[in-house]
């Protein structure tokens, strides 16, 4: 299917930030010095709060930001996104790049029928409407739509949530992308429909060789799917690494506080839920230093007056703090 | 009389007809009093819609609910005020809950001038002070509006408006569905320590089985409107008797690589 | 203290909003007001007497004496503008005031009145929503005689439907937000859940749309005064202006021209008045310094 070089990674982020320059207003910093890879193949999950920045580093990689400026690549094949002209982005979007949203209600066309938006995005790009039909007929039934030709004729409306997901996935996936970018997919799902939608990704990815870019917030989620996992807080990387080392050893005390302050059905409910007191800062209010100093519970003055650069410890897992948790387990 | 609520033969139905969709049926069911309890389900479950019968905010089409071993909808007015001053609710959306256009020492201070519990201006001042203050809001905030907070921070204003009146039972619709994880630990705490302090008994409806299990003794498990399971939640989490339930609990993700992926390649 | 017990109705941060606007949007506001202050004040200000006749200044130009010109009668038109300023702009709020209230008023009525109230005033509205403005105003005109007030009598009763349809917009959309539930909860009476929490919800898009209007009423008032039916010579209307010149315009343009303009230029400054307004009422939109 694609003639790239297997060792060629499909995505480089180096050095990435983003400053947004509102009206009237001095120019602020959504982004701080993102640096990250993506494999073929690979599935890599961004994690992170609300202000964390995830979702604008996936808008970043599509180039869908209005008025940022970029510093920094990112590299898409070995081509720099960022110096691309809206007509080369336009086919790379939805073509080799595809994406998929939370709310796939406000998403889809809701006066259109799905068939014909499955199809428009095989059509735009010189398919002719027999074979596009076709192949969106193969991938719905591929999708686990036992009757594809009769909801092809249907509105987004007509279907329910996670559905209207496959749906999206569908559209996503007809033009055969090499990258999916996934915001937050399952978060308006049932806990069922979520596991479904979850499982037909991870079978899709295995099968198409797809290399994933996962934005959630749901640890749970994230666990059962990702490879490696790109921790952010407030604009900024502070831990990444494959899935199980930041899972059964995490360094950085927001990893740590973060795995902590979940309840899962499996924790005794007699112990208190730890939590991470405060809030994530506006990038206006950002603390001098580090950038968790205000809320992180191991804080020295160190942390406060400078930045830690990021320390590795083993291939591709590394870290942001100066006293890092050793005790491995959570 | 042991029990906070007595259900009986709850229905609620919307449209007409053949059209008829029932969000709750025929659901009958104690609710123990002095114990936390969550009603857990996903969404079209009726649990939200249950909640505020109980609340008295929805009128039911036909069944009793049965509060102190009165029928709430026969209430006369000094007892349905009464029941309104016991039972308060913190509800979902923190960015719909609260009056845009009132500040928040005027919000949590509302139900206090309405249910006369304060003599005097002062009087009300400090209350509305102390309260706010138990939930971690200072003092220089009080003349500010909803939208200059954060999300946990105006869950927190919420629960200060229903503590406000000093309530019997606190009934918390998905209070913290729409808060990151680190402040949803927060606000379970807060939650968790109010209910000790004050003894409340407290109702607690989620999605999230995480949450209910730390937070619920009790619990009651909804689908489609009916009841299919309810318990101790210790029983019900170690040994789950409906196909339903158990799938539920299947289907949460659980934040470890190794069980999860166990669990995709058993199915 | 009185944080607790404060009106809701006015904020303080109004001034703070105010502080910042972009000078565009100052400068339409500076204008406007500078508009409403004529429409009140303008009599006092005109330099000379609006009515007084006399034929041998007829049809002078605009000169330093005289700076917008005099119209056939001789009489001063920059005194006659000011002056009709007033007849124009308070005619036309006269018809948004009535307008908006008895709007509001059934508006808010239909949305939280029973059902069959609902039917009644909207069907009611209907009715008069479909009667054209004009017609109606010639009717006034023929059987009260044509005047000022008859306009406005016949546009106040046409353009209430408008309100009554929007408010009720607002008021629905209100009515189920969950902090009305909240009110309820906490035992708020009727009256209380209604002017504290409903009303100062819905309304607060409303005087964009009443700013809105107003340039669209004054362009309907000045226009019946122009064809006859509103106000009558020697009145400095406007519309009436117009209509005095209009037999002139070759002997001299500026007693078309000049209050011709003055209408226009109003009813643009209100209608982008609105549209600034608009902008700001956006609640999405985080103003700086707050936070």
């Amino acid at each position: 299917m694609s003639s790239q070089k297997s060792n060629q990674p499909v995505l480089e982020v180096s050095d990435l930030s983003i400053s947004i320059t509102p009206k009237n207003d001095s120019p602020i910093q959504i982004i701080n010095n993102l640096n990250f890879t993506i494999n073929s193949g690979e599935r890599v999950a961004i994690v992170g709060e609300s202000g964390s920045g995830k979702t604008v580093t996936a808008m970043a990689i599509m180039q869908l930001l209005d008025g940022a400026h970029y510093q920094g690549s990112i590299r898409f094949l070995g081509e720099d996104l960022v110096k691309k002209n809206e007509r080369e982005l336009r086919e790379i979007r939805g073509g080799k790049i595809a994406m998929i949203f939370q709310d796939s209600l406000s998403t889809l066309n809701p006066i259109m029928k799905i068939g014909q938006q499955i199809t428009e995005v095989l059509m735009i790009r010189g398919v002719n409407r027999t074979s596009a039909r076709n192949r969106a007929l193969t991938l719905l039934s591929e999708l686990g739509f036992e009757k594809p030709l009769t909801i092809f004729n249907h509105y987004p409306h007509q279907f329910s949530g996670g559905m209207r997901q496959r749906v999206m996935i569908a559209i996503a996936l007809i033009a055969q992308p090499q990258l999916l970018i996934a915001d937050e997919p399952t978060t308006a799902l049932d806990v069922r429909i979520q596991a479904e939608v979850m499982n037909l990704l991870n079978d899709l990815a295995e099968k198409k060789r797809l290399s994933v870019i996962l934005i959630s917030h749901d640890m749970g989620v994230v666990a059962g799917f990702a490879d490696r996992v790109v921790v952010m807080y407030s604009g900024r990387v502070v831990e990444q690494g494959g899935v199980q080392e930041i899972y059964r050893k995490p360094k950085h005390p927001y990893t740590r506080a973060l795995l902590n302050s979940i309840p899962t059905v499996n924790r005794d409910p007699a112990c208190d839920l730890p939590f991470i007191k405060g809030i994530t800062p506006e990038p206006q209010n950002r603390p001098s230093g580090c950038v968790f100093s205000d809320r992180c519970t191991q804080v020295q003055d160190l942390c406060k007056t400078t930045s830690p650069e990021f320390t590795r410890i083993a291939s591709r897992h590394e870290y942001a703090c100066f006293f890092p948790g050793n005790d491995g387990a959570v | 009389m042991n029990e906070l609520f007595r259900i009986q033969n709850l229905n609620k139905f919307y449209g007409r007809g053949s059209h008829k969709k029932y969000a709750l049926s025929k659901i009958s069911l104690e609710l123990p009093s002095n114990t936390s309890i969550g009603i857990v389900g996903e969404s079209g479950s009726g649990k939200s819609t249950l909640a505020r019968c109980l609340l008295g905010l929805i009128k039911p089409n036909s069944g009793t609910i049965y509060y102190k071993g009165g029928d709430i909808t026969k209430f006369d007015r000094k007892d349905f005020r009464n029941f309104r001053q016991e039972v308060q609710m913190v509800f979902q959306d923190p960015y719909s809950s609260l009056n845009p256009r009132m500040r928040i020492g005027q919000i949590v201070s509302e139900g206090i001038q309405v249910f006369h519990l304060a003599k005097n201006k002062e009087e009300l001042f400090n209350k509305t002070k102390s309260v706010l203050n138990q939930v971690g809001i200072d003092d220089e905030m009080f003349d500010r509006y909803p939208r200059q907070f954060s999300g946990g921070q105006r869950q927190r204003i919420s629960i200060a408006r229903a503590l406000a009146v000093s309530p019997r039972i606190l009934i918390c619709d998905e209070p913290v569905s729409s808060l990151d994880v680190s402040i949803q630990a927060q606000i379970l705490n807060l939650l968790r320590e109010c209910s000790q302090k004050l003894s409340l008994s407290t109702i607690f409806i989620s999605h999230d089985l995480g949450v209910i299990r730390y937070i619920a003794d009790f619990i009651v498990v909804m689908q489609k409107g009916q009841i299919i399971e309810f318990g101790l939640s210790k029983n019900i989490f170690a040994n789950p008797q409906s196909s339903y339930t158990k799938s539920l609990l299947q289907a949460v993700p659980i934040p470890d690589p190794q069980v999860q992926r166990e669990r995709f390649s058993s199915l | 203290m009185s944080l607790i017990t404060g009106k809701s109705f006015i904020s303080n941060t109004f001034y703070k909003k105010v502080k910042w606007l972009s000078f565009y949007e100052k400068f339409i506001f500076a204008a406007i007001i500078v508009i409403l202050l004529t429409a009140i004040f303008g009599g006092r200000l005109a330099p000379y007497d609006p009515y007084y006749v006399n034929l041998e200044d007829s049809l002078l130009p605009p000169s330093s004496k005289h700076w917008f010109g005099t119209d056939v009668n001789g009489r001063d038109l920059f005194s006659r503008v000011l002056v009709g300023a007033s007849s124009s702009l308070l005619s036309t709020l006269a018809v948004i005031a009535f307008a908006a209230i008895v709007g509001t008023i059934l508006g808010t009525g239909a949305a939280l009145g029973p059902r069959w109230l609902d039917e009644i005033i909207m069907r009611i509205s209907d009715v008069a929503f479909a009667f054209p403005a004009l017609i109606l105003s010639l009717g006034f005109a023929a059987a009260l005689g044509p005047s000022l007030s008859s306009a406005v009598i016949a546009l106040a009763l046409t353009w209430w439907p408008g309100y009554a349809r929007l408010v009720r917009t607002y008021v629905i959309e209100i009515k189920y937000r969950e902090y009305v539930d909240a009110a309820r909860m906490l035992g708020v009476s009727r009256n209380r859940l209604i002017f504290r929490h409903i009303l100062p919800n819905a309304l607060i898009n409303l005087y964009v749309q009443i700013t809105i209007d107003v340039s669209a009423v004054l362009l309907v008032i000045s226009g019946l005064s122009f064809i006859g039916i509103g106000a009558q010579a020697p009145s400095a209307e406007w519309g009436a202006l117009v209509a005095d010149g209009r037999n002139y315009i070759l002997a001299g343009s500026w007693t078309v021209v000049i209050p011709g303009a003055v209408i226009c230029i109003t009813a643009v400054l209100f209608n982008l008045a609105g549209d600034a307004l608009r902008v700001i009422n956006d609640p999405t939109l985080l103003r700086k310094g707050e936070k």
